[in-house]
């Protein structure tokens, strides 16, 4: 089973409280990508 | 009643940008203590404040400057903090200056979880608690002045049992976003924020609840009279936004409000039914008059279709979003068709965890009808499947007919389409409801089939007096089989001591008159070696014995 990091869980929940349009799992596959390459 | 609480934005400092800005992460501010009480202190770190406005306006290279000077500008509303190189911004939900709290801190419920009680008299027994501290991972703590000997950390649960016992948990796998791919990072995302509550979700899309917008009583209400005075008794999610909530399309609020329609609609199970897509939203009233078969209820074709819980999850390559399928006896009885892996394909995805069916139509360009049908979800232990064909596979096809199902542009709709052919007449299995009894009627009909699989009195001649199999065996695939095997086999050894030979196809067409038998699951039985009775002809390819048992 695969799981978040809580960092990273942290970042998603950040991102999605502070967004007033819907995001779709592709986007936040994404977001994750572009923050770990960071 | 639910009263929802409004709490007014504060004043904000600075230049207008500055202030615009302010206001603006404010929400972040309050999302994140969205649990908290009005006056406990949320912190967030500039680092992770950067890190959201720069997801949201990635060109814009000085978010670390801009947040440290929008909020530092209002120190009535943010305090500032400086640990080292990090710098933390802390304010509350009213938007109130965070210092000078912790006096009153001292009497809400986590002062008193943590401050123990007085030894009492006489011990008490108390059993050990397998629990280990759980802490609210959404803002960090701030700091409480620090003076106050115990710990006074907002939030934070102290254990009470002095024995902890260890909790058994599946062991979870953390994902790692730069080397894991996008489908183990999807899954990952799906199983976290799924259960997550501060998260609303539809079908694929994600957003935080208290971003979405909330209906009235007023707005479910009227919701609720538009649906029922739709002759279908069915309106999708765009009709309610534009006709009930009178947004328009091009409103930049559109697409959170057809998410808030479906997600708020969703919770209020009483009233209201999910019957669209994960895509598109389809509403009825609770308890839908539901499109069914006639002859057999919902609940047991779901049990017929178990089997593709196991089987049946092998896709056939074809023409993408285009299925062939042969009708089989029991489809074409029922107006039912698998939901396989072929068929998932195609049809819609659920847009809610356990929802029960979804409303699709039929268009066929060869009788110009349109057909309602509903495809319905497997759950615990039913399979999915299409119901409410009945009609339109009595009047036009016959057992053995080839379909071709494809996606049109028009979501949920789909063309259903066969090749018509000059008459033929054949004498074709049929169920006698009245007598009970199997039996070949003359038929006529215009559809192109597959030989194989039409069942036709000089094919299997035995089907004819023979009663339909009862529940119990039916429910037992090797014993439909051995009804299979002596419908439509060939008794090669003596009438006191029978072997059957059948070929593999005719067994899949005699098997598929009771129930559904998938021809994955039909191989297995017959090669698995599990049921002895079954054996392969070595000499003919897919040519098997069955020997009953004397």
């Amino acid at each position: 089973m695969l799981t978040l990091s809580e960092s990273d869980l942290m970042y998603l929940l950040t991102l999605l409280r502070s967004s007033d349009q819907p995001m779709t799992t592709a986007e936040l596959v994404l977001a994750l990508q572009e923050r770990a390459r960071k | 009643m639910q009263a929802e609480q409004t709490l007014a934005d504060p004043a904000f400092d600075g230049t207008d940008e500055e202030q615009a800005l302010a206001a603006d992460l404010f929400q972040i501010f309050r999302a994140q203590g969205r649990f908290f009480s009005d006056k406990a202190p949320i912190r967030l770190s500039l680092a992770q404040l950067a890190e959201v406005m720069a997801q949201r306006q990635p060109r814009v290279k000085t978010w670390p400057k801009r947040i440290d000077e929008a909020l530092s500008a209002s120190p009535d509303v943010f305090v500032r903090e400086a640990a080292g190189d990090d710098v933390f911004f802390v304010t509350t939900r009213q938007g109130t200056h965070p210092s000078g709290l912790s006096g009153q801190r001292e009497q809400v419920l986590t002062t008193r979880f943590a401050v123990p009680l007085p030894k009492r008299e006489r011990p008490v027994h108390a059993t050990p608690t397998a629990a280990t501290p759980p802490t609210i991972p959404a803002a960090e703590a701030a700091p409480t002045e620090a003076a106050a000997a115990p710990d006074l950390t907002p939030f934070e649960v102290v254990p009470v049992a002095a024995e902890v016992a260890p909790v058994a948990t599946p062991a979870a796998l953390e994902v790692d976003a730069a080397t894991a791919s996008d489908d183990e990072i999807a899954a990952a995302i799906r199983l976290a924020l799924g259960s997550d509550m501060s998260v609303a979700h539809w079908g694929d899309q994600w957003i935080g609840e208290e971003r979405l917008h909330r209906f009235s009583r007023g707005d479910l209400r009227r919701i609720e009279d538009f649906i029922r005075e739709q002759p279908g008794g069915v309106v999708s999610d765009t009709e309610i936004a534009q006709d009930v909530l009178g947004v328009r399309p091009n409103a930049a609020d559109y697409a959170s409000t057809l998410f808030a329609v479906n997600y708020r609609l969703s919770r209020e199970t009483r009233e209201f039914e999910y019957l669209g897509s994960a895509t598109n939203g389809l509403w009825s009233l609770a308890n839908p008059a539901a499109i069914g078969a006639t002859k057999r209820k919902a609940s047991e074709i779901g049990q017929d279709y178990r089997v593709l819980l196991e089987y049946g999850n092998s896709i056939e390559a074809a023409e993408e979003g285009l299925v062939e399928h042969i009708l089989s006896f029991y489809e074409y009885s029922y107006g039912v068709l698998p939901l396989d892996a072929n068929m998932r394909s195609i049809m819609p995805a659920p847009g809610f965890r356990d929802q029960r069916a979804a409303r699709v139509t039929f268009e066929s360009p060869q009788t110009s009808e349109t057909v309602q049908a509903e495809v319905r979800f497997p759950t615990g232990n039913r399979g999915g499947f299409i119901v409410g064909l009945e009609q339109f596979f009595a009047e036009n096809l016959v057992p053995g007919a080839v379909l071709t199902i494809e996606k049109t542009d028009q979501p949920l709709h789909y063309l259903l389409e066969y090749f018509q052919v000059s008459g033929e007449d054949r004498k074709l299995l049929h169920l006698d409801e009245k007598k009970g009894k199997y039996t070949f009627r003359p038929t006529t009909y215009y559809c192109a089939t597959q030989d194989e699989y039409v069942l036709s009195d000089n094919r299997f001649p035995r089907f004819a007096d023979q009663k339909p199999l009862d529940e119990r065996t039916k429910r037992h695939p090797e014993q439909v089989i051995h009804a299979a095997f002596e419908r439509g086999g060939e008794n090669v050894e003596t009438a006191d001591n029978p072997k059957y030979y059948a070929l593999f196809s005719d067994l899949l067409a005699a098997a598929n008159v009771e129930r559904p038998v998938p021809a994955e699951l039909l191989r297995d039985i017959l090669t698995s070696g599990k049921y002895p009775e079954f054996s392969a002809d070595e000499t003919t390819e897919d040519a098997f014995f069955y020997t009953p048992a004397s």
